[in-house]
C-alpha cells in the first residue's frame, strides 16, 4: 500500500516536471518568434514611412574640384540616418566614396551627398539605397 | 495515474492558453502597426496625385553687374496644401535659399518666393528647379534682365 503511493507520488512528480518542462521549452520558442515577429513588423512599418527623392536637375550637377553633389529630400514621415555607414551609393553600378553634410534627414529636409568621382562627359545614374534597402536612382549628364 | 495525467493536462492547457494569447496579442499589435502605416502610405500617395503646382512667373532684375534677384511665383493647381518651408529650390543644379510671402500654400492660391544675390550678368540664361515637399516638382528657364 506504502509502496503503491510512494510510486504514485513519483509519476505525479515526474508527469508534472514533464508538463512544464515542455511548457516551458513552448513558452520560449514562442516568446523568440514573437521578437522576432515584432522586429519585422517594425521593419516593415519603417520600410512603409520612409521615402526620399533625389532633387538634382539632372542636367546641372553641381561640381566642384571633382566633387559632385547631390541633392537628396527626406519625403517620407520618418527621420533618415543620412551617414557614409547607413546610406550606399552606387554610381553606373559600382559603389562610390561620398560623404555627407548632415547626420539625418528630418520629414522635408534637403541634404548633400558629396561624391568622390571622375566621371566622363556622358549619361550616368546615380542610385541611392538607404539603410533599410529603399532605393532611388536618378539618371543625369555631365558635360 | 489518473490524478498525474489530469495534473499534466491542466499544466500544458494553461500554458496553450498564455502562450497563445501573448502570440495573439503581439499579432494584434503588429498588424495594427503595419495596417495603420499602409494607410498612411496611401493617404501620401493620393495626396502626391492630388498634389500639383506651376510655375506662373520668374523674374530675374540684376542689382550689380554679377549679381542678381530671383523672384518666383508658384500657383496651387492641385487641391491639397503645401507647406512653403518645405520647398527645395534650385537654380542652375545648385540649392539656394529663399523667403516666402506665405507659410501655406493652399488650392488655386499664388506664393512669391524670393531669391536674394545669386550669381549672373544681364542677359545670361539660367535654369530653375522648384520642388515640393513630397517630390513633385517643376522647372523653368528664365533670363536675366
Amino acid at each position: 500500500m506504502a509502496g503503491e503511493s510512494a510510486s504514485h507520488i513519483i509519476l505525479f512528480i515526474t508527469t508534472v516536471l514533464l508538463a512544464s518542462s515542455v511548457s516551458a521549452v513552448t513558452f520560449v520558442t514562442i516568446q523568440k518568434m514573437t521578437i522576432d515577429l515584432e522586429f519585422r513588423g517594425k521593419a516593415i512599418s519603417e520600410y512603409l514611412a520612409t521615402d526620399f527623392e533625389i532633387i538634382n536637375d539632372p542636367s546641372m550637377i553641381p561640381q566642384t574640384d571633382g566633387k559632385y553633389i547631390f541633392y537628396i529630400k527626406n519625403t517620407g514621415n520618418t527621420i533618415i540616418p543620412f551617414t557614409n555607414e547607413t546610406i550606399t551609393v552606387l554610381i553606373n553600378g559600382s559603389v562610390v566614396q561620398f560623404t555627407t553634410n548632415v547626420y539625418s534627414l528630418k520629414p522635408g529636409d534637403v541634404g548633400e551627398i558629396i561624391v568622390y568621382d571622375d566621371l566622363n562627359s556622358g549619361n550616368h545614374r546615380i542610385t541611392v539605397i538607404l539603410h533599410n534597402g529603399l532605393s532611388k536612382y536618378l539618371d543625369f549628364k555631365v558635360e | 495515474m489518473g490524478f498525474s495525467t489530469v495534473a499534466g493536462f491542466v499544466i500544458v492547457v494553461i500554458a496553450s492558453i498564455t502562450i497563445a494569447g501573448y502570440l495573439l496579442h503581439t499579432l494584434i499589435d503588429q498588424i495594427k502597426d503595419v495596417s495603420e502605416l499602409s494607410k498612411i502610405e496611401n493617404e501620401m500617395k493620393i495626396d502626391i496625385k492630388n498634389s500639383d503646382f506651376e510655375i506662373v512667373k520668374i523674374e530675374a532684375l540684376n542689382t550689380s553687374p554679377t549679381t542678381y534677384d530671383l523672384t518666383i511665383i508658384l500657383k496651387n493647381t492641385g487641391s491639397t496644401t503645401f507647406d512653403c518651408e518645405k520647398f527645395s529650390i534650385l537654380v542652375d543644379g545648385v540649392l539656394v535659399n529663399y523667403t516666402a510671402n506665405v507659410s501655406k500654400l493652399y488650392p488655386l492660391e499664388y506664393a512669391e518666393f524670393k531669391s536674394f544675390n545669386l550669381e549672373g550678368t544681364v542677359g545670361s540664361t539660367h535654369r530653375a528647379l522648384v520642388v515640393a515637399d513630397n517630390g513633385i516638382r517643376e522647372i523653368k528657364s528664365f533670363t536675366v534682365t
